[in-house]
């Protein structure tokens, strides 16, 4: 019979190929981003009857920016930047939770710091458009710099660019797949205009679907990685 | 002449267990005594004696504390940690690509050829 030679633990090819899969290990282990792309689903889902209906009176010809009222400060107003603030938190926590139960330290902080910069610039273009009607209404516009500009100033647009991040930080293929997709269906769902006062809808059911359906998706592919490693 | 890539190899990183230690904390900001006692397989005291050497070296930084009412000890990664893992895993490439290209001219065969994930 035929022996295999058994690699030394000094042999660079047997060193190299276990300190690999250690850190193959370790990223897996790390991976929670089904999470906050649940908790961004159901911020989605939230935002869609309170934007629609809490939108308070509204003269039509001075319609603002992203959907909004720009004549008055309607508590539907408030709804994106506090949503956006309680979620990174309830995030925080979650990976703060993980963080000591798996007796990991994740590198997470650029993602939360990133998301609640964007939020909070995202509150002051807000603020700034409800109170100088018309400012910068030349970036509603289709070019490349309009898009670009909504894409990171509307609630959508900051939350997936903070996930193209997250994506980065935990080397998630399939969280870069959502996210794309998730961008994707925001940018789409932008460009098609409708006068029903159904018009959220669309654009509810596929960017909150993305959101909901990723983190399904993810979470379980979390657990068959865990449950195939143990 | 060049020198040898072994000539590169750092005695206190070119070991498994320093190596893993090394490339599990490179992966998180920082890591639990627990975590990598039970990853790396180890007993408390081989590890501790594997986190004595590399501290000493200056590759990692020892922190006990208690969160609650449990003990904690964490361990990071320093600058000349992140270098040290980093030149080790150059070398150890070098090292390889060196002797496939033996192995190669030879016309042997490649004993316990893996193939091996990056861990940059």
């Amino acid at each position: 019979m035929a022996t295999q030679p058994v690699p030394s633990s000094s042999d660079p090819r047997h060193l190299l190929a276990t300190t690999g899969a250690l850190v193959q290990r370790v990223r897996r282990e790390q991976r929670g981003a089904w999470f906050p792309l649940l908790v961004f689903a159901a911020v989605r889902f939230a935002a869609a009857p309170i934007v629609e209906y809490g939108q308070g009176p509204c003269d039509a010809a001075n319609g603002g920016l992203g959907g909004l009222c720009v004549n008055s400060l309607p508590p539907a107003m408030w709804y994106w930047p506090v949503a956006l603030l309680l979620a990174y938190v309830a995030i925080s926590w979650f990976y703060l939770r993980r963080s000591a139960k798996l007796g990991l330290g994740t590198r997470i902080q650029p993602y939360l710091v990133l998301g609640v910069a964007l939020a909070l610039l995202m509150a002051a273009d807000q603020a700034w458009t409800a109170a100088h009607p018309g400012f910068l209404a030349e970036l509603d516009g289709t070019g490349p710099i309009s898009v670009f500009a909504r894409t990171v100033l509307s609630p959508a647009g900051t939350i997936g660019l903070a996930l193209l991040l997250l994506a980065r930080i935990e080397r998630s293929w399939p969280l870069l797949a959502v996210t794309c997709g998730y961008l994707l269906a925001m940018l789409s769902s932008d460009s098609r205009p409708d006068p029903s006062p159904w018009s959220f809808l669309p654009s509810l059911l596929l960017e909150g679907g993305v959101l909901l359906v990723g983190g399904v998706v993810l979470a379980l592919l979390h657990r068959a990685q865990g449950r195939s490693a143990g | 002449m060049t020198e040898h890539p072994t000539n590169s190899l750092d005695d206190v990183v070119h070991q498994r267990v320093r190596l893993g230690i090394l490339a599990v904390a490179k992966e998180a900001r920082r890591v639990e005594f627990t975590f990598l006692r039970s990853t790396l397989g180890l007993t408390a005291g081989n590890l501790s004696q594997h986190l004595g050497v590399l501290e000493k070296a200056g590759l990692v930084t020892i922190d006990k504390g208690y969160e609650g009412k449990r003990a904690r000890t964490w361990v990071q990664l320093t600058k000349a940690g992140k270098k040290a893992l980093h030149d080790e895993i150059t070398t150890l490439r070098t090292l390889i690509h060196q002797l496939e290209g033996l192995e190669e001219r030879d016309g042997g065969v490649n004993p316990g050829s893996t193939a091996a994930p990056s861990p940059g």
